[in-house]
């Protein structure tokens, strides 16, 4: 099933046409700031932006930055909640369903390369940022930020980092990131077996992402917002801000708990689902 | 062979909202039987046959195919042929990646035992290898039938299968259903078609409002008398001859009125008739098979409105 999944997606237009662009987004942000640099040499001007053109490599972090935001989410979303309702859409789905394959094992195939494809965006992703950073700006060490206390404030200062261990904590970052769009995909294979709309599962899966960084935002919810799936989900920013990642591993648990919940209500409802399509 | 049918349903029942789409249904299928499955739109056909095969939950009641207790996914599917409504594909595969792909989902390996006479019988040709999205309905629908008959079925379940196809190809699958049955392969076939169904079937079930309501040998549903529609240039003088035939059970006038004779036959052949209008000096324009069972399914779906 895993392989008739996998090639049903690889034979697909969109799904490279999703990788490319996702790849193209560090490749313009390269070559605009290759045209105008980032200016910030006052220590309260300094973020991780105003330092991307001190190597390749701070390119590819700033590529996961901006796009694990919301355009990653958006594309796993599109992976993730296609995945049945498409099948749905076209009317496959009652084949795929007529052939000796249990339900489940259709839906944790579809978990499955939906994920492997997360995987392969996110590598994209950080790929082309360091692949044209690295032509741009060269390959070498990179610059972070570490803290420095001025007078009573804690304020942010550049920090070389050696390019194996800036290496290091970028895929580091990008496998929080990884683990974080694992929620997504179980919510997204979720809702795509609540309906036969791949426009309503992919839509209905930004939305969820969207509603809880936007709670998670509001000062007056701060009860909920340890049950949030987004709740943790920057905390990967402080190995390259000089602050405490502690709490990733917080965000590790969130996001199994988030996948596995969403994963079991996938499988309960699609044992369940009615067949109309 | 197996002393269960080859398709049992018992006591099924299924309701949407508030219609109730199938109650109570039960019926059997033996092996090797044809058996044509006739309803009026939204009688609950294509719902019973989802339930058949797993699709669709039934709120009561169980079916089984070849002997086994129906569940979705149930290793007995591998010995069923479906085409369940329409046909559908991968739009972006060509005809035969989309056959690969249906079979691997199974967890067989490629070939499946009848891929060339099911292709044989789709008759797509270099088609085969294009992708779906530039085929017609009736392409579609030719590679549906091969689908479903590439793993060579002991049950070929079919939902409408000449829909889409022209009057050459419709006789094509006729005679490959034909065929099929031949082998000893058990079919269940929903058509619209009546006139399909009687060419094709050796027995029916009528379904009605999700009740069935009638089921059995097609003969036996029509009545075991055959009849004739008969056009001649003197009406009068024809009833008179054939009245005296032996083996006509009756002449009555038909629709349209003035030249045509409904003859019910009790052991003569159309030949027969023919033959002795014609030695009475009785022009005879057309001679045609009626409808028979037509007839015999608007009596028992019509209602009065």
């Amino acid at each position: 099933m895993i392989r008739v999944e996998w090639i049903r997606q690889v034979r697909r237009l969109r799904t490279w046409a999703c990788l490319v662009a996702l790849a193209a987004v560090p490749v313009i942000i390269t070559v605009a700031s290759y045209l105008d640099p980032p200016r910030g040499d006052r220590p309260f001007e300094l973020n991780l932006f105003t330092i991307l053109t001190s190597s390749g490599i701070n390119v590819g972090l700033i590529s996961l930055l901006v796009m694990s935001q919301f355009f990653l989410i958006v594309v796993v979303a599109a992976f993730a909640g296609e995945s049945i309702s498409g099948e749905a859409t076209w009317g496959t789905l009652r084949y795929l369903l007529v052939r000796p394959v249990s339900r489940a094992r259709l839906v944790l195939a579809k978990l499955t390369i939906a994920y492997v494809l997360t995987l392969l965006a996110i590598a994209f992703i950080v790929g082309a940022g360091l692949v044209a950073g690295s032509i741009a700006f060269g390959w070498h060490d990179a610059t972070f930020l570490r803290q420095v206390r001025v007078f009573n404030a804690q304020v942010p200062a550049p920090a070389v980092v050696p390019a194996g261990e800036a290496v290091l904590r970028l895929v580091l970052a990008s496998g929080y990131v990884a683990l974080t769009m694992l929620a997504v995909v179980a919510i997204g294979i979720f809702l795509s077996t609540l309906t036969d709309s791949t426009a309503a599962a992919v839509v209905g899966t930004v939305v969820v992402v969207v509603a809880s960084q936007v709670l998670g935002a509001v000062p007056s919810l701060d009860r909920i917002k340890p049950v949030l799936p987004t709740r943790y989900w920057d905390e990967w920013r402080n190995l390259f801000l000089g602050t405490s990642a502690f709490d990733m591993w917080k965000g590790v648990v969130s996001a199994l708990a988030v996948t596995a919940l969403f994963t079991i209500a996938a499988l309960w409802c699609f044992q369940r689902k009615d067949v109309l399509s | 062979m197996d002393a269960s049918p080859a398709i049992a349903a018992t006591h099924l029942s299924k309701h949407f909202g508030g219609v109730q789409a199938v109650r109570d249904l039960s019926f059997g299928v033996e092996h090797g039987q044809v058996c044509g499955l006739l309803g009026p739109n939204g009688a609950g056909k294509t719902t019973t046959v989802r339930m058949l095969v797993g699709l669709i939950r039934p709120d009561a009641g169980e079916s089984a195919l070849l002997g086994e207790p129906m569940r979705p996914g149930h290793p007995v599917l591998r010995r069923v042929g479906l085409l369940v409504e329409k046909p559908s594909f991968v739009p972006y595969l060509s005809g035969m990646r989309n056959l690969q792909l249906h079979w691997y989902a199974g967890g067989d390996e490629w070939p499946p035992p009848g891929l060339d006479e099911a292709l044989d019988l789709a008759g797509l040709g270099a088609a085969i290898d294009r992708k779906v999205k530039g085929y017609s309905q009736g392409m579609r629908q030719r590679l549906g039938l091969a689908q479903a008959l590439m793993n060579r079925p002991e049950l070929l379940v079919l939902d409408e299968p000449t829909n889409g196809l022209d009057p050459a190809e419709t006789r094509r699958i006729r005679v490959a259903l034909g065929e099929i049955s031949g082998r000893g392969t058990t079919v269940l076939l929903s058509s619209h078609l009546l006139a399909e169904v009687e060419q094709v079937c050796s027995h029916v079930l009528v379904i009605d409002q999700g009740t069935l309501v009638a089921a059995g040998a097609v003969d036996e549903l029509i009545g075991s008398s055959s009849t004739a529609d008969i056009d001649v240039d003197d009406p009068g003088r024809a009833a008179a001859v054939l009245r005296a035939l032996p083996g006509v059970l009756d002449v009555a006038p038909g629709e349209p009125p003035g030249r045509r004779l409904v003859v019910s036959l009790d052991g003569a052949t159309r030949a027969d008739v023919v033959r002795a209008l014609v030695l009475a000096g009785i022009a005879v324009d057309t001679v045609t098979a009626r409808r028979r069972l037509e007839d015999a399914y608007l009596s028992l779906v019509e209602h009065p409105s």
